[in-house]
């Protein structure tokens, strides 16, 4: 088995154990499966999973291109370089995410059926919309995540990693769920992404909304501050 | 064309790897780098290729320096260290992917450059099928069918069988013409018989053979 289907199968592991552990934590049967579905898209255990994943997998595709001589000689600048490693991670990050999903629509199932709580009742067409915007959401961070990855990697190699880890794991573990109003929170925690992950039923759609731009811009700032460092120090690709 | 390697060192944590190599290295002329392992061959080769930046002086090609900037060197192929192929697609897949990131040539020039090698039979042959004398051919195909100004083959004939490497000596010496073409190996005997010029590394430095 080559390392690169290892790594496919031990990702997977990883996310089938991310389902597994949701789907435990929710177990009771106090939920149908509409809820269940909805929580789980902001559960911060398996966001933190998934964030870890594609953080390992964004890694993992940028060692696998510096690694390869072949390829990398035939870049003509740093820019068309990054453009093709982000592209890659990218691409595969988004199939990780939608294994996610699907393996928590799955286990989403499989726990209502296992209580006995079977959606009988369907929201309509507000389910549906409210499940795409958290979907598009979740693929918007996926993405941006996975550039600041491959920027802080680039720069500050596996110390830029462990402590952009930590701070992922600090702004997923705040709590301020004291608050009622989303637009409030956005002074007070810019970096808590746990926060945008899902609408608040107890503000609009618009305040929601502005406080998911502003959070994203934050992000593009901060992604912007690090392309600029990683193109003016420009140190060996190879490691 | 002209490559001018000026006063290059390399560390790497504390070690010095390179120390201070001048070399300037001319059109239609093959090249042989040779030394032990761990002599600093490759490490050179990767720094005239922009992978690695020197941490003392600079390379310039046609008056350009690279070690300075976010350029690559362009109309440069290089074959360093063992080759990295797809293992699930065939050996002409392998190079046509690598052959999209320019669009330079077609599907025929491949298949031309897959004759050279001795690999045309093997072609639609799954990449990890192949043996490590296969790979290594794939790999010189991959640097020589874009027909680059600069050709750069570190350790290149390892486990190739002696026809295909009588054919490719050949095949190198006919197509030197406006072109450097810079080859390593830990053997002298191997690569005496086509270069023109060769150079002996050791200790992070290297002499005129």
């Amino acid at each position: 088995m080559s390392t690169m289907e290892k790594n496919v199968k031990l990702k997977f592991l990883i996310l089938l154990l991310g389902s597994i552990i949701f789907c435990i934590s929710y177990w009771g049967g106090q939920h149908d499966f509409f809820t269940m579905l909805l929580s789980s898209y902001s559960y911060k255990g398996t966001i933190l999973l998934l964030l870890g994943i594609i953080i390992y997998n964004a890694i993992d595709i940028i060692k696998n291109i510096n690694g390869n001589y072949l390829y990398l000689c035939r870049f003509e600048n740093m820019q068309a370089y990054y453009k093709r490693v982000i592209i890659e991670v990218i691409k595969s990050n988004l199939k990780i995410l939608l294994i996610f999903l699907l393996l928590i629509i799955a286990f989403s199932i499989f726990g209502c059926y296992n209580n006995y709580n079977l959606p009988t009742t369907f929201y309509g067409l507000n389910f549906i919309i409210i499940v795409i915007y958290y979907t598009i959401k979740l693929a918007i961070l996926c993405i941006l995540f996975s550039v600041i990855t491959v920027f802080v990697y680039s720069s500050f190699k596996n110390i830029g990693i462990a402590i952009y880890s930590l701070i992922l794991i600090c702004c997923a573990l705040i709590d301020n769920s004291q608050e009622d109003i989303v637009i409030s929170k956005i002074t007070q925690f810019p970096i808590n992404y746990i926060e945008y992950l899902y609408p608040h039923e107890y503000a609009s759609i618009f305040y929601d909304l502005i406080a998911f731009v502003l959070f994203v811009s934050i992000i593009l700032v901060i992604i912007s501050i690090l392309k600029y460092i990683c193109f003016k120090k420009r140190g060996d690709i190879l490691e | 064309m002209k490559i001018k390697i000026e006063n290059i060192s390399k560390e790497f944590k504390g070690n010095l790897i390179l120390n201070n190599i001048n070399l300037e290295l001319q059109e239609s002329k093959i090249y042989g780098f040779v030394g032990p392992n761990g002599s600093g061959k490759s490490v050179l080769l990767k720094i005239i290729c922009a992978f690695y930046m020197p941490t003392q002086g600079r390379v310039l090609i046609d008056g350009i320096n690279y070690c300075d900037g976010n350029k690559f060197p362009s109309n440069l192929r290089a074959l360093i260290e063992k080759p990295s192929f797809i293992p699930d697609i065939s050996g002409f897949e392998n190079l046509k992917l690598l052959a999209n990131i320019q669009h330079l040539i077609s599907d025929n020039d491949i298949e031309n450059t897959l004759n050279i090698v001795n690999l045309y039979e093997e072609k639609d042959k799954k990449f990890y099928k192949y043996s490590m004398g296969m790979k290594q051919k794939l790999g010189i195909a991959s640097v020589l069918m874009e027909n680059p100004k600069i050709m750069i083959l570190d350790e290149p004939f390892n486990g190739i069988d002696d026809k295909s490497k009588k054919k490719l000596f050949e095949h190198l010496i006919k197509i030197k013409k406006d072109k450097i073409i810079i080859i390593s190996s830990h053997i002298f005997e191997e690569i005496k018989k086509i270069c023109d010029e060769v150079y002996y590394f050791e200790n992070g430095t290297c002499v005129k053979k």
